[in-house]
Parts: C-alpha cells; structure tokens; sequence
C-alpha cells in the first residue's frame, strides 16, 4: 500500500513535470513562430515599401514623359500655327498684286478689250475675291487655336442674341423662320468661342435651304447632368451620312460656289471651338430630309 | 479743305505694292508727293540723310510716313522704333500700312508709337478707299507737328 502510494506520488509528480516540462516547450516553440511570424511581417513590409517606392518612381517617371510630351505637342501646335499665320500672310502680298493690277485693268483699259477679254478679267477679279476670303478664313481659323481660353459661366441667351442680330440681314432677305428656345441655359464657356460655334451653326442651317423653300430653323436644348446639348435643326437639304464626319474638316465643301457659296471653313471652326471648350459636336442628317447639330457643352 | 503741301514717304518692300500704291495715289490725286523706300534700311537711311539723301531739296524730310511692316532684313518695327527714338523724327506721323490684322502686329505696332494702323483690303477699290481716306484725314484735316526739333 505504503509502495503503491509512494509510486503514485512519483507518478503524479513525474506526470506534472511532464506537463510543465511539454508546456514549456510549447511556449518556446510559439515563442520561435513569433519569431518567424514577425520576420515575415518585416520581410513583407520592406517588399511593400520597396514597391511603393518603384510605383512612386515609375509614377515621376510617367508624369515626366507627360510633361515633356505635353510639351512638345504644344510646341507643335504652334508651329502649325504660326505656319499657317504666316502661309496666309505671304499668299495676300500676291493676291493683291494680282486682283490690284485685274481691276484696274477691267476699270481703266476695258474699252482696250474684246468682249472676250473683259470676261476673262472679270473672271481673274472674282476668283482673287473668292481667294481673298480663303485667306481670311484660313487666318481666322488659325487665330482661333492660337487663343487661349478660361472657361467662365456664359448666360447663352445673350450669345444667341448677337448671333441672331447679326443673322437679322440673311433672315429677312430669305424669308427664314428663326425660333429658339426661350431660357436657354447658362453654359462653362467663352464669348467669342460660343458666338463663333452659334453663329456658323446658324448660318449653315440657314444656308443650306432647299431652293423652293424659305428656310426654316430651330434652336432647343436639353440638361443632361452636368452638361447641356443643344440641337440646331433645319429642314434644308441635309447630308449624306458618308459626310457626317469630313464636313467638320477645313474647306470640305460638298456644293459648287453656284449652288452655295462658302468657303468651308465654318463647320471646322465650330469643330475647333467645340474642342477648346472640351465640349462635343456632330451631326444627324440625311438627304433631303433636314439635319439637326448637336454640340455638347459642360454647365 | 486744302490739303497742306506734304512729302510722303512710302516704306515697301514689294514693287508691286509700290506700283499699286503709287497708283492709287494719282487716283487720288497726290503724285508728286511720294517718295518711296524700297526697304527698311533705305528708310533709314532716307529719314537720317545718309549718302545721297542728305540732300534735302531732293529728299525733303516728310511729313507723313507709310511704313509696311514685314520687310526683309530691317522689319518695319525696327524703323518705327528708330524714328520714335529720335528728337527729330518722332513727332513725324506714322501709318502703319500691312495686309496683317493680327493682334500681335496691331499691339506692337502702338506700343511702338504708331499713329495709325491701316490694314490694306485685298481690292483694289478698298484700297482706293483707304488711300482716299489717308489724304482726307492726315493731309487734310489733320494739324501736324510744329516745324523743328523736339528736344525732349
């Protein structure tokens, strides 16, 4: 009895040492796993840091390129510009000699020529007129991007209002109807640019009629978010839907002088205006059955 | 109204130009007036008697000067800023004549000291009209500077 207890003290106490003896180990190990955990943890965090880091560079690096292209395009840009500017300037200096010396000739040494001759003359004043207006037209059109533009609120109620005043001479000699939409918005824009958008819109919608019918054209518009579209519709002679795009290009004209006179710039300068203003353009149209321009601008 | 007895003197590159120019002055009937320098430095050169033009019975000091302002070599802002720079040329006037409607030219030309800015039309009956308009207004109606030299 006296052995067995004493066995079974050793046990006990042999078994509680066991015990603190494997819990000891435990906790050493976990201790070691802690350890190991943690070395992870700093492991990732430095390739987290160098990451961030590499993002960050590559970042710089992008917005650099950015910068130094941005750059170069607006160089570029102006380039074009002023090579315009001056090929416009350079090409008057001789028209004016030429259409100068053709006029006075038809005025002063008419008698001189024969029927024929007269007629050739006169042809040679009115192709320099027809050139005249191209070059100015063409410097208008490049005056245009050499601007720069601050987007303001512009009430377009007074916009359209000059444009019809300085429409009122073509409404009245065609007998046009001219409605538009009463409280138009006020849109994020500028003066001159929204005039010049309004004005050719107007102008081309009045132009294009067919002969037989006085021309008729309206002006609405509706708010979409933050952005409004306006719809300037005729009921003219449309276009065809293969033009829907090239009529927005310089001097693309899809008439004869006889048919519609113009020169074709117009619709590119309402295309160029429309994009400094980051707004939207285009057209839905169709042969003879009217076309309606949409111009989508911020409010 | 009389117009004053004026020396004009034309600054242009282009013979033509001279030519049309010219001409449209004897429409307007001012002929005998016109000087003409086919540069900017032969403008020079006319405006501070250098070489022949120091004769001044041959090359009278103008009253009115026409200065085209693209030239080759010496531009017309160079002579513009060359007369207004000098006490006794400044009071001179002086008419910018160019086929440039640019803004650029126009604010240069002014802050230069242009007295005027003239853009020629591209027909010959505008231009007519121009030509008219200058010896109606500067050689006509408009009262030129004293005689003799500003000091300031």
């Amino acid at each position: 009895m006296g052995i067995l207890m004493g066995l079974s003290v050793i046990g006990l106490v042999a078994w509680r040492y066991w015990g603190l003896f494997s819990m000891n180990r435990k906790l050493r190990l976990s201790i070691t796993e802690r350890q190991r955990a943690e070395d992870a943890v700093q492991q990732e965090l430095k390739v987290r840091i160098q990451a961030e880091e590499e993002i960050s560079r590559l970042n710089r690096e992008l917005e650099k390129r950015v910068i130094e292209r941005t750059f170069q395009l607006e160089v570029a840009n102006r380039e074009l510009e002023s090579f315009s500017y001056s090929v416009s300037h350079d090409l008057r200096a001789p028209l004016r000699a030429i259409s100068g010396f053709a006029e006075i000739i038809a005025r002063r040494h008419k008698s001189g020529l024969s029927e024929e001759g007269q007629h050739y003359f006169d042809n040679i004043v009115s192709a320099s007129e027809q050139m005249g207006q191209l070059i100015d037209d063409l410097l208008r059109y490049s005056r245009l991007g050499r601007q720069t533009v601050t987007l303001k609120p512009v009430p377009l109620q007074e916009i359209l209002a000059q444009a019809v005043e300085s429409l009122t001479p073509r409404v009245t000699a065609d007998k046009a109807v001219l409605s538009l939409a009463e409280d138009l918005p006020v849109v994020s824009g500028d003066r001159t640019l929204l005039s010049q958008i309004f004005i050719n819109l107007l102008d081309n919608a009045l132009a294009y009629h067919r002969k037989d019918t006085p021309p008729q054209v309206s002006l609405d518009w509706q708010s979409e978010g933050d952005h409004v579209v306006l719809r300037v519709t005729d009921k003219g002679i449309g276009i065809a839907p293969e033009y829907h795009q090239k009529i927005f290009d310089v001097f693309q004209r899809l008439h004869s002088q006889d048919e519609y006179p113009g020169t074709g710039i117009g619709l590119a300068i309402v295309k160029k205006a429309v994009d400094m203003l980051g707004g939207r353009v285009w057209v839905e149209s169709k042969v003879g059955g009217g076309s309606t321009f949409y111009v989508e601008v911020s409010t | 109204m009389d117009r004053f007895p004026a020396h004009i003197l034309l600054v242009e590159d282009s013979p033509m130009d001279v030519e049309l120019t010219l001409d449209a002055f004897r429409q307007v009937r001012l002929q005998n007036e016109i000087q003409v320098a086919n540069n900017g430095q032969e403008a020079l050169d006319y405006l501070f008697g250098i070489g022949d033009c120091a004769d001044r019975q041959k090359y009278p000091m103008p009253d009115l000067i026409l200065l085209d302002l693209k030239m080759p070599k010496v531009d017309g802002y160079e002579v513009l800023r060359r007369i207004k720079n000098t006490p006794i040329l400044k009071r001179i006037p002086v008419i910018i004549l160019t086929s440039s409607k640019e803004e650029g030219d126009r604010a240069l030309s002014y802050d230069i000291g242009a007295n005027s800015y003239l853009v020629k039309p591209v027909s010959f009956e505008g231009f007519l009209g121009v030509v008219g308009h200058i010896a109606d207004y500067w050689l006509t109606l408009n009262v030129g500077p004293p005689e003799g030299e500003n000091g300031n």
